[in-house]
């Protein structure tokens, strides 16, 4: 499974708030921006030094049962040596003297934990562990996904521009987003592939006057994007309470509100209550639905979503890989679609159907 | 962040990263923003990927990450079952982490936990005879100081 990823020119964030501002969802002038979404705690990273490869693999496993979280093993380099440079040759390596990194959550007592590891050991150790923990503020691995998002382009005319970039092209469709809270940072193939989509949509006037639901909005990026081709209003729903206000907050950094965009949040399964129970019978029925989410949703709530789109409505699905669209076209068949079409992006597929005009 | 492409030669092994994700439901927070972020990696980007490689497990099932990340931020990845000790423990119901630094906490599990998990790591054996596995994790669950009773009701 090979993923390649081109090396993104540095590009700092400007002026990030703290994080114990208030949430501000309304402001959408960048010098007050609103602050970055609420994360999880930060965590705890042990870095234990000099521990031959032989033993690294062992002891990777057991502090992945003792209690880490994660266990990252990188080689141990004094200053100035060289580097033993392993190649990919087939055979899972690692360097004679590794630094094994294990991260842990801050409630950890990572001193007894680490002897409890070093005990369950088989072999016994040289000499005893040689480690520094250290707190691994939100800010420090968050700043490491927020320095990694610059400008995107999606079509010749339509970009994503993270929040603290400028527009490169400023006749082209902007789509602003505040990345790293939410999926649908626009790098995403599946993400490219329903926006590309919605760009055609929007060059035969689809999109003009419509009503949009995004099922799995995340980032909202792609409600946004087909408001900004005109469409009258858009509903975004996420089962991630972060996700739901996420898109709250970059549709207003596009100037979109209620009534325009509405976000809501919605259970996982068809067991949870319909997120427009209480909407107008019209206000339940839509010109487009897309949802970018996972085969098993889909499948599972193909009744529902079916249910959004008018007849005649055009219906948009990704997030699944190209081996799966064939379950998710018959799941959608039999809910009264037809008119398929399958589109790919590597291993990634996006399906298109219409309703049945009845 | 410095691109770490090498000019010239294959690439080499630059960070190998092991944790434990629930399929189907990678974040890019803690534990998966941490590690991958260390290893310079776009988090979204492969949370979304194990996210659809894992969408037909059971929900809630617990699954080893093992990735090997090269110098020109390529990377390989696989999926295996977890440790057998951290099933173990799982099963015996302890808490992570001790109450007596340097002890290891001594724990009950029976047969039946046993052949269930042997099952879960059949998955990753698939040539491999139950019997074997199960002897297998009898000396593991000895070297944990587990004590194994026949029946869960004994445990």
């Amino acid at each position: 499974m090979l993923y390649t990823r081109s090396p993104a020119p540095s590009r700092p964030p400007t002026g990030l708030p703290s994080t114990s501002a208030p949430d501000v969802a309304a402001s959408a002038s960048s010098s007050t921006s609103p602050p970055p979404a609420e994360i999880e705690a930060t965590c705890l990273r042990a870095t234990i030094a000099a521990i031959p490869g032989s033993l690294a693999e062992e002891l990777s496993d057991v502090l992945l049962t003792v209690g880490a979280s994660s266990v990252v093993v990188q080689e141990h380099r004094p200053p100035g040596a060289p580097e033993q440079e392993i190649y990919d040759d087939g055979e899972a390596k690692l360097w004679d003297m590794c630094d094994v990194v294990a991260h842990f959550p801050l409630e950890a007592d990572v001193a007894g934990t680490l002897e409890l590891a070093v005990g369950a050991l088989e072999a016994e150790l040289e000499a005893p562990l040689e480690y520094v923990v250290e707190s691994v503020a939100n800010e420090a691995w968050v700043e490491q996904i927020k320095a990694s998002y610059v400008p995107l382009q999606i079509t010749e005319d339509l970009w994503i521009i993270p929040e603290w970039s400028k527009p490169v092209d400023l006749s082209a469709t902007n789509v602003i987003l505040q990345p790293g809270v939410a999926f649908g940072t626009g790098e995403h193939p599946t993400t490219r592939l329903c926006l590309r989509e919605l760009r055609r949509m929007a060059d035969g006037g689809e999109l003009q006057g419509a009503a949009v639901m995004d099922y799995g909005t995340g980032s909202g990026v792609l409600a946004i994007a087909a408001l900004k081709y005109g469409a009258a209003r858009a509903v975004g729903t996420d089962i991630d309470s972060l996700a739901v206000v996420a898109a709250r907050r970059n549709a207003a950094l596009n100037a979109y509100a209620q009534p325009a965009f509405v976000s809501l949040q919605c259970g996982a399964g068809i067991d949870d209550a319909e997120p427009l129970a209480s909407a107008t019978e019209s206000d339940r029925s839509f010109d487009v639905v897309v949802a970018n989410i996972l085969r098993g949703p889909l499948v599972e709530l193909a009744t529902r979503l079916g249910s959004y789109a008018r007849p005649g409505g055009k219906l948009l699905l990704s997030g699944i890989l190209a081996e799966q669209a064939p379950e998710i076209q018959a799941a959608y068949a039999a809910e009264g679609f037809e008119d398929f079409k399958l589109q790919k992006d590597q291993q990634w597929a996006l399906l298109t159907a219409t309703k049945r005009a009845t | 962040m410095a691109a770490a492409t090498k000019s010239s030669g294959p690439r080499t092994l630059a960070t190998t990263i092991k944790l434990l994700v629930q399929a189907g439901a990678a974040k890019p927070a803690p534990p998966v923003g941490p590690a991958l972020g260390q290893a310079g990696l776009n988090i979204m980007a492969w949370c979304k990927e194990f996210n659809a490689k894992t969408a037909g497990y059971k929900e809630g099932t617990m699954l080893r990450v093992k990735m090997r990340v090269y110098s020109d931020k390529t990377y390989d990845w696989d999926l295996k079952t977890p440790p057998s000790t951290w099933l173990i423990k799982k099963a015996a119901g302890l808490a992570r982490g001790a109450d007596k630094p340097g002890h290891e906490v001594a724990g009950v599990i029976s047969l039946k936990h046993l052949y269930e998990i042997g099952l879960v790591k059949q998955r990753d054996s698939p040539n491999v005879p139950l019997k074997s596995i199960v002897t297998a994790l009898l000396h593991t669950c000895r070297s944990m100081g587990m004590r194994v009773v026949s029946k869960p009701e004994d445990a």
